[in-house]
């Protein structure tokens, strides 16, 4: 479903010559399964998502989904994924209703089937309330569902989500944990970053765990404690980067 | 290769969503309803209030030496001027009169006391009438009837002249001033007319005749001259304005909020988002610029039936304001989606309506010129082509406005396709979509331009180097004057392109072989570019002919090129060839085909990459009208350096080009009879002015054409960019429209 190959992205940057945001990144997501990633502020998960909803390109690897190349057949990729952020993307002049109205229809959905689906999302995300809100009175949490709603409308089989829950009360987070886990039951193949453990081991089915821009470690969660011989996810993911960032700085060091 | 069909649906899904966006932001409505509904009628209004506060404040003026006026003609009455000196007594009104308070001081004395109080602003003007005036002028008008019958003329009257005393650096005292010499004028007249009848002369002997001028412009189009300067002005302005806030808040402002990113996630492919966006500006263009007009029209109709300046705004021409208004309103929404797009935030978005103005501006003033009139020329300037056109059509110039609408129409159409081009192309790059906002250290950023270059130089690095040229040029231009034409050749070459190239390519790149494209090249693709020039030649040499019909080359100019020719004629010929041939070649073909080729490959897209480098290259031609055809032969050269994988391919077409139109510039009728095979070639135009025939530029153009489309076959080495780009295009052409 989601195949991605040493997936490698570097930008010009001025304080540090080139920058790579993403090294040789390779992980594989199927459909029904909820893949994390799992990473502090800067690891380079956002890089790979933006990759993977062809807004960027990478310098070198490939990535597909659902058989399609985000870099030569963008368009075809973008009709399969539902992509959702922590910068909500929530116009400030557009109610509720017509900004989700208005993704079903670039999607291509026909009035009546978009209305039941709207109707029903509405309904499935408690948004009835908020329908003729403009996106300039919603609280965080409001803009989190009309996201949501907004991504998953055209009912995509890979749904993206880069850091929901950051900003989140406790209460919204967890309604928008419980919705994530009932897109799973339905199918769909979810690919969810962020850098909340709890959150990673609720939730996923398989993790990888980014720093600097490398996959440290790849697999279900009990694969990684058993590898790492560590239960603990937060003492494991510490570990990792330590190692990482001490491997660097000896290489660095010889170099 | 195909292009991406549009999805017209997803087009209109994202306008209407656009304008109902702009709808509900109060800011765009002001801008675009409320001010100018308020601006003009407000304008209107204090301009009449001013006018009439102007036009009712009577000036004062004091008169020295009241005593030494005549009774006849009388000049003042009491405080005021004496009304048979104005056309309209009442204005005698405007002119208040005041008389020196001690009678009995000397004139000079009371002058220095009033020219304190002028310097003061107690008085506008002071009128000095001289002593002995009255004496003179009775003892002269006393010898006038004896005149009559004298044979000889008597020496003239030598009268002493009245002073008037005014201060420039104040405004109401120059009106005052003007005001004065006009009452004097009239009253001086007056008196020669007295002196007419005294001396038994009739009137006529002194004015002969007087100049009746008649209009014969209906009354609906008198005053129709100034309002079709005016309103084309308001249109653009207007239309600039009404795109520019739209797609500042459409690009950076969705950007800014986070917007952005989503829709770029959505189907929506760049093209269709930018057309959305793109119409949404334009429906806002349009109309701010068709509420200023009718509000600027209605106030200027009102303004103008209380104090008629121009005669009323013509309704009529509202209709062929409109028509024009769809293409400038395009052509300025795209300019600035563009624009707008390469704006982090809204705050950074607003700085670029200045420079947008600054090209704009000069290209509508243009058109105030008197001697600017629709020419062909004209017509193919954009902006100032389309002014011109509206105003031959306000000006009812039917018939000059239909011959000229063709050429408009393409130009505009041409700059509307390339601004919506560069539109969608700024909407496809990441690195203009996710700009981040960097703080601005000139050290580090030294360091990474130095630390980071690559092989080749950037796109960015490619016009810093035509930016260096320009300002070697202009630094150069004023310090060669009364060089010889072979110091200017040398100095223009080497240190103006020659050596800005070789530093920027020095501090910007890693690889002169790639960045100059010193490969060697195939023998087949010398002998290409060899026959294209040869092909082209004579096209070259027509187009240089029309080039200069079209934009004629003014007097002073044209006297200086002959003194360069007359240089030129006195130099060895292997020489002019050496200077004007062979160094040329070399060097622009290093700096243009090489450094900044190279440099904008990286963009992408190799035909935007052949248009800017011939365009950069055009403008770095002095004369106007070498860069018209510069441009045009910077295309070929591109093609040839891309096409040829070599920098020798373009440099020796250009040696050939230049060396061909030096030789040829030089036949003569004595050169056609020693060489006859010139005779089936060419064809006497004028006197010992020699030009291709049709046929063979015809000729020489379809064998050019069938080269280009052998050479176009062969395969060329792409940059990782070129590749991506083509890739892209290839998806957008296979994706299936929703």
């Amino acid at each position: 479903m989601i195949h991605v190959q040493r997936l490698t992205k570097t930008y010009a940057d001025l304080r540090r010559g080139e920058f790579v945001a993403l090294d040789h990144v390779s992980f594989d997501a199927y459909p029904g399964q909820i893949y994390g990633l799992l990473g502090p502020n800067g690891a380079g998960k956002t890089t790979a998502l933006r990759i993977l909803s062809t807004v960027l390109q990478p310098t070198d690897g490939t990535a597909e989904i659902n058989g399609c190349d985000v870099v030569r057949q963008p368009s075809l990729v973008r009709r399969q994924i539902g992509f959702m952020s922590a910068n909500t993307g929530v116009y400030d002049r557009m109610t509720a209703w017509e900004m989700v109205e208005y993704f079903g229809r670039l999607y291509g959905l026909q009035d009546e089937p978009l209305r039941a689906r709207m109707e029903e999302l509405f309904e499935r995300l408690q948004m009835n309330e908020i329908r003729d809100v403009l996106g300039a009175k919603m609280s965080t949490g409001m803009k989190q569902k009309v996201s949501i709603a907004r991504a998953i409308v055209h009912d995509p089989p890979v749904v993206i989500f880069d850091e929901p829950t950051s900003g989140l009360d406790v209460l919204v987070a967890r309604a928008l944990l419980a919705t994530v886990a009932e897109l799973k039951t339905q199918g769909k193949c979810i690919v969810f970053s962020t850098h909340i453990m709890t959150e990673v081991e609720k939730l996923c089915d398989r993790i990888a765990i980014i720093h600097r821009g490398s996959l440290l470690a790849e697999g279900t969660l009990t694969e990684l404690r058993e590898r790492h011989q560590e239960h603990d996810l937060e003492e494991l993911f510490f570990q990792l980067i330590s190692r990482h960032d001490e491997q660097r700085r000896l290489d660095a060091a010889v170099c | 290769m195909k292009r991406a069909k549009m999805n017209w649906g997803n087009v209109r899904i994202i306008f209407e969503r656009e304008v109902r966006d702009q709808m509900r932001d109060r800011r765009t409505l002001f801008m675009i309803f409320v001010l100018p509904l308020l601006l003009y009628p407000l304008l209107g209004l204090s301009f009449l209030r001013v006018l009439q506060f102007l036009q009712q404040k009577p000036f004062r003026v004091m008169v020295i030496g009241q005593a030494e006026l005549p009774e006849t003609p009388p000049l003042v009455a009491d405080t005021r001027f004496a009304s048979s000196l104005f056309d309209d007594p009442k204005q005698a009104d405007l002119l208040e009169l005041s008389y020196p308070e001690d009678n009995k001081q000397p004139p000079e004395k009371q002058e220095i006391a009033a020219k304190k109080m002028l310097s003061k602003g107690e008085l506008e003007a002071v009128l000095v009438i001289p002593a002995n005036f009255k004496e003179r002028l009775d003892e002269f008008r006393a010898t006038l009837p004896e005149r009559s019958d004298a044979a000889t003329p008597v020496e003239s009257a030598k009268l002493p002249r009245p002073r008037l005393i005014f201060n420039d650096g104040k405004e109401n005292s120059r009106l005052a001033e003007i005001r004065l010499q006009r009452v004097l004028q009239t009253w001086s007249e007056s008196i020669g007319r007295d002196n007419l009848a005294r001396a038994g002369l009739p009137e006529a002997a002194a004015i002969p005749f007087r100049i009746e001028s008649a209009d014969i412009s209906p009354p609906s189009r008198r005053g129709v001259a100034g309002w079709s300067k005016i309103l084309p002005f308001i249109l653009l302005i207007w239309a600039l304005t009404g795109a520019f806030y739209p797609a500042v808040d459409l690009c950076a402002g969705e950007k800014e909020r986070g917007t952005l990113e989503t829709l770029l996630i959505s189907p929506a492919e760049r093209g269709e988002i930018v057309w959305g966006k793109l119409l949404t500006v334009m429906l806002f263009s349009v109309f701010t610029a068709v509420l200023n007009l009718l509000s600027l029209g209605s106030t200027g109709g009102f303004v103008n039936s209380q104090f008629p300046v121009f005669g009323a705004p013509p309704w009529s021409a509202m209709v062929w304001l409109l028509i024009a208004l769809v293409p400038v309103a395009a052509l300025f929404s795209a300019v600035c989606l563009a624009l707008a797009a390469l704006a982090r935030s809204t705050k950074e978005g607003q700085y670029y309506l200045m420079p947008v103005m600054l090209v704009i501006t000069p290209l509508v003033f243009v058109t105030l010129w008197p001697s600017v009139e629709l020419t062909l020329g004209f017509s193919l300037i954009p902006v100032t082509g389309i002014v011109l056109l509206l105003r031959a059509l306000l000006e009812g110039e039917y018939w000059n406005a239909l011959r000229f609408a063709p050429p408009v129409i393409v130009v505009t159409g041409l700059c509307c396709h390339m601004a919506i081009r560069w539109a969608v192309d700024q909407f496809s790059r990441e690195n203009v979509l996710f700009r981040e906002s960097e703080r601005l250290d000139l050290r580090l950023w030294f360091r990474h331009l130095w630390r980071d270059r690559q092989a080749t130089p950037s796109a960015g690095a490619a016009m810093t180097c035509v930016a260096a040229i320009l300002l070697a040029q202009f630094a150069l231009q004023g310090s060669m004057g009364g060089a010889s034409i072979t110091t200017v050749a040398l100095c223009s070459q080497l240190a103006t392109i020659l050596l800005p190239t070789l530093l920027c390519a020095w501090f910007l790149s890693r690889s002169p072989r790639e960045t100059f494209q010193l490969q060697s090249p195939k023998p087949l693709g010398l002998a290409g570019a060899a026959a294209l020039a040869l092909c082209l030649h004579p096209a070259s040499q027509m187009a240089s002919a029309f080039v200069q019909q079209l934009y004629p080359v003014p007097p002073q100019l044209s006297e200086q090129l002959l003194g360069v020719q007359q240089q030129l004629n006195a130099m060895p010929f292997w020489q002019v060839l050496l200077l004007f041939a062979c160094l040329p070649a070399f060097c622009e073909e290093l700096a243009f085909r090489g450094f900044v080729m190279s440099g904008l490959r990286h963009l992408g897209n190799r035909r935007q990459a052949i248009v800017i480098s011939a365009l950069a290259f055009g403008i770095t031609h002095t004369v106007n009208q070498q860069s018209i055809l510069a441009t045009l032969t910077g295309l070929v050269l591109g093609f040839l350096v891309i096409r040829g994988g070599s920098i020798w391919c373009p440099m020796l077409f250009h040696v050939l080009h230049n060396s061909l139109a030096i030789t040829m510039g030089q036949v003569d009728s004595a050169m056609v009879r020693s060489w006859p095979v010139l005779r089936y070639l060419m064809v006497e135009t004028s006197p010992s002015k020699w030009e291709y025939q049709h046929g063979i530029v015809l000729a020489g153009l379809l064998a050019a054409i069938l080269l280009v489309s052998g050479i176009n076959r062969v395969r060329y080495r792409q940059t990782p960019e070129e590749k991506l780009y083509e890739a892209i295009r290839h998806d957008a052409s296979s994706a299936p429209v929703g």
